[in-house]
């Protein structure tokens, strides 16, 4: 079943990802202006340092709360742990700089807790007490840290689940308390889901800007967008992505580590459901906290303050303001979803079929764009339209007419290449439902090509297909770096408009948008903790 | 005295009782099958007494020191009953090295300990791959290293839950002998728990079947094949024919049934005149031109160790019965043909009465 059809496609989806990334890398070796000394003398340094602190934070809190929420709910039992099961994954719905905003407006000098304190304790100024602050890089690290666990959550979650519950008792008889197991066996082998699940997370770090931004830490991702805006400089921008790339090189490098380790933990054939520890007591309590906590701080209160701040500051006389910018987000990232999609489609089925290992490659770097930082490609992305415009102009003989750089084209073009790893993959696992020997019954049973896609494909990979266009739906109605530094002039989404207000230090005049946001956001929740019910009522079957 | 004591324990999952007061004693140095169909509760029981589940009723004892106790509450944890279990999927840590799977139960081994281990190893025969990783090993590589692993800490008593089902065919009965071996130079206490009766005759001392969470039959496996207690057992080991009737009179130890008076090797202590059941092993019957039974053949299947025919009975008392008779291989017997044979009390047996016991 080898047929070429698929190549062209492949190819022109291959040189559309590399295309921003060869211009960044480019301009960043032949700059027309060389601010890399400069940089090198002002702000290199202090950026890595502060990048670096601020993904070791970010990393081990998430592992902390991740890891331990999530051996809870797997290996443990204790009053409310089936719902906790799906609600510590509420926190993702909400975006890292949202949350920032929420608690800066909430923590600080003039926000409810130390006005509160002010009052109770009867304090005159900021001199007579201290108060922890919130915009710092510590401050950042608890916001991030509370909405990114759950990538940590998930995965251990998983991890947790499939090893062979054999596996625990055999340790334990050998002479091994249930600390010592879990250290010796539950962890290591959980090391590459952990690893996974860390290295998302810190992409997710590096990748926003919305946080870093509003509370002047100075990382990478916020010195890119200082020195273009400000400076105006896009070569030192694009020579600051390729060392912001060199991180990413290496988050990269760890994930696929993980993902090659991973099979080979989970190599037990029959797999007998988890016996839990029962707890009771104080025991039970705790771990009761130990889970709400992280939800408390993620969604539910974050959540709550947005419908208050709702309520209190909506401007009802100006609701044409709200749908404008919500259908803008709408359209936009409809239209991506859509586009991404196609392109999901194309790649695979090109991994379907085809054996060849340099096509196979082609697929694989495809999917880089997930870990490459908006703000980097943004700058690549803009780099590569000017080249386009440039040559469009040429072609058609006129100056300065043809820019595709205007307009909303650019948009959908960078979304696609940061979200294809999302559509490529649920699509890819969807596909391998249809194994090769239903193709060759449908054939042997009298069904042409044609009938066999519309007739066995379809209808199998349908769900993928949906689940693709809905999860790069939400992520672009989320997304902030790239909309802010792509869209056209007046062109306001739901993330610029909330992140527009919060720096005009106006944040709760836009509480409505913001959880129109979080709520957009709710909607992967739900299909992951239907996904995980589901395991959960299969698992109850076998039993 | 026994080793390991067990005084009517029960244990329900959920609402459903999967151990239903059980009660067993098991002695130093034996090989032990718990043998029943899936869902009779074997596998729990075994989980009972390596304190991986809790029992919620008795006593279980090993050496004479109470290990659970649900009156004074007593449950000592897995990591400190010392015993051993060895599970179907072999549950090898696959992070770690075969020298270190082995070690793991030994923390801070002496001398005396790591040469004593090292000897189990070559014995078997699993020095040479000591550094390689489980995932780069056979089945049977795998099975024995899960075996050696749970001797290594020179266990009171091993459990074996499933040892050889995971293993080809051709490899099964090769490493359940090499296996029994190394357990009985060892001398060490073993409880195989297992669904095949093949199995479970070859390798056992003493066989416990179990159904519905309940003991039904306890004896040497020759005992078991020859007297079975009930017809459930009578048909799960091997086949038989079964047939009702009533007791003659006591001292002739014969039951008249619908196909005659029928010699018993065994009687269970029933009075005369009390209606039975018998079951009649297919061996029980043995060819003969000059036998009082005669027969049409009307299937005959052949399986290698012996002939399988099912026949229908001409004779004029019991005339439509249908019996299963096994025959030396080398029979010529063809489908349709007439046939004479008698039956030898070695394997007749009167059974429980099924309908009385439900």
């Amino acid at each position: 079943m080898q047929t070429k059809k698929f190549d062209f496609p492949i190819l022109l989806i291959t040189l559309m990802i590399a295309g921003p990334i060869i211009a960044i890398l480019w301009l960043a070796s032949f700059p027309s202006d060389d601010i890399w000394k400069h940089l090198i003398q002002t702000v290199l340094f202090r950026y890595t340092y502060t990048t670096c602190f601020l993904m070791i934070g970010v990393g081990i809190g998430t592992l902390l709360i991740g890891v331990s929420s999530a051996w809870l709910v797997t290996c443990c039992e204790f009053s409310g742990r089936r719902h906790f099961e799906w609600a510590l994954l509420l926190p993702m719905a909400i975006p890292a700089y949202i949350i920032a905003f929420i608690y800066t407006d909430l923590l600080e000098y003039s926000g409810t807790v130390q006005e509160s304190l002010r009052i109770f304790f009867s304090w005159k100024s900021p001199s007579d007490y201290w108060f922890p602050e919130i915009r710092s890089l510590g401050g950042a690290i608890f916001m991030m840290t509370f909405v990114l666990y759950p990538y940590v959550y998930l995965l251990s979650r998983v991890s947790f689940a499939e090893q062979s519950s054999s596996i625990i008792e055999v340790s334990r008889t050998l002479g091994r308390g249930p600390w010592d197991t879990f250290f010796r066996i539950s962890m290591p082998l959980a090391r590459p889901s952990l690893a996974i699940g860390v290295s998302l997370v810190l992409m997710e770090v590096l990748n926003d800007f919305g946080t870093v931004d509003f509370f002047a830490i100075e990382t990478f991702t916020a010195g890119i967008y200082d020195v273009w805006m400000n400076m105006d400089s896009i070569s030192g921008a694009s020579q600051l992505s390729v060392a912001l790339l060199i991180f990413v090189l290496f988050l990269l490098f760890t994930e696929k580590w993980g993902r090659r380790k991973q099979t080979f933990s989970n190599n037990t054939k029959t797999k007998k459901p988890i016996r839990r520890y029962q707890l009771q007591g104080y025991k039970s309590s705790i771990s009761f906290f130990v889970c709400l906590i992280p939800i408390l701080f993620g969604f539910i209160l974050p959540s709550l303050i947005l419908i208050r701040d709702s309520f209190i500051f909506y401007d009802f006389g100006d609701n044409f303001e709200f749908l404008k910018t919500m259908s803008n987000s709408f359209i936009l990232s409809s239209l991506s979803a859509v586009t991404t999609t196609i392109f999901g489609i194309f790649l695979g089925y090109g991994q379907r079929i085809r054996k060849n290992k340099f096509i196979r490659g082609l697929i694989r770097f495809c999917s880089i764009g997930y870990a490459i930082p908006g703000s980097v490609l943004a700058v690549g992305v803009i780099i590569f339209f000017g080249k386009i415009d440039e040559f469009l102009n040429f072609i058609f003989e006129v100056t300065g007419e043809i820019s595709l750089s205007g307009t909303l084209i650019i948009i959908i073009y960078a979304y696609s290449v940061r979200f294809l790893a999302l559509s490529f993959g649920s699509i890819e696992s969807s596909l391998s439902k249809v194994t090769p020997n239903m193709d060759a019954a449908s054939r042997t049973l009298g069904m042409n090509s044609r009938k066999t896609l519309f007739k066995v494909h379809i209808p199998i990979i349908q769900k993928g297909v949906l689940a693709s266009a809905i999860l790069v739906f939400v992520d672009c109605m989320k997304e902030l770096p790239m909309t802010l530094i792509l869209r056209p002039f007046n062109f306001e989404t739901l993330s610029t408009n909330v992140y527009q207000f919060a720096s005009d230090e106006l944040f709760e005049e836009s509480a409505l948008t913001a959880l129109a946001i979080v709520l957009t956001g709710v909607i992967p929740v739900i299909i992951l903790s239907n996904i995980i019910s589901s395991e959960n009522n299969q698992i109850g079957e076998n039993t | 005295m026994s080793y390991l004591s067990i005084k009517n324990i029960d244990f329900s999952y959920k609402t459903k009782k999967v151990i239903n007061s059980i009660s067993l004693e098991i002695s130093q140095g034996e090989i032990t099958c718990l043998l029943g169909p899936s869902g009779c509760g074997k596998t729990t029981l075994l989980q009972l007494i390596a304190g991986l589940e809790a029992i919620d009723k008795g006593t279980i004892k090993i050496d004479g020191k109470i290990i659970s106790d649900k009156r004074t509450r007593l449950h000592v944890a897995p990591e400190k009953r010392e015993t051993g279990i060895m599970f179907q999927d072999y549950a090898l840590f696959p992070h770690l090295s075969v020298e270190e799977n082995i070690f793991f139960g030994v923390q801070n081994p002496t001398e005396k300990q790591k040469s004593d281990i090292y000897s189990l190893m070559s014995m078997a025969k699993i020095n040479e791959f000591k550094e390689r990783f489980p995932h780069t090993l056979s089945g049977g590589q795998q099975q024995r290293i899960a075996l050696i692993r749970a001797l290594a800490r020179k266990p009171k008593i091993i459990l074996l839950d499933e040892p050889f089902s995971g293993l080809d065919i051709s490899l099964r009965s090769e490493i359940r002998d090499e296996t029994i071996s190394i357990l009985k130079s060892l001398d060490v206490t073993t409880i195989i728990v297992t669904h095949d009766p093949q199995e479970a005759l070859q390798t056992a001392d003493q066989v416990h079947i179990m159904k519905d969470g309940r003991i039904e039959q306890s004896g040497s496996p020759r005992e078991i094949y020859q007297f079975p207690a009930n017809d459930f057992i009578a048909r799960f080991i091997g086949e038989t024919n079964i047939l009702s009737g009533i007791i003659l009179e006591p001292g002739y130890d014969e039951v008249m049934t619908n196909i005659g008076s029928i010699p018993c090797l065994s009687m269970r202590n029933l009075d005369f005149g009390t209606d039975a059941f018998i079951s009649i092993r297919p061996e029980s019957f043995a060819l003969d031109d000059q036998g009082e039974f005669e027969a049409r053949t009307e299937k005959i299947q052949y399986a290698g160790t012996h002939l399988l025919i099912e026949v229908t009975l001409l004779n004029e008392i019991g005339r439509g019965q249908q019996l299963k008779i096994h025959t030396h291989p080398n029979a010529r017997v063809s489908i349709g043909e007439i046939i004479r044979f008698r039956i030898v009390p070695d394997f007749v047996t009167v059974i429980e009465d099924g309908a009385k016991r439900n």
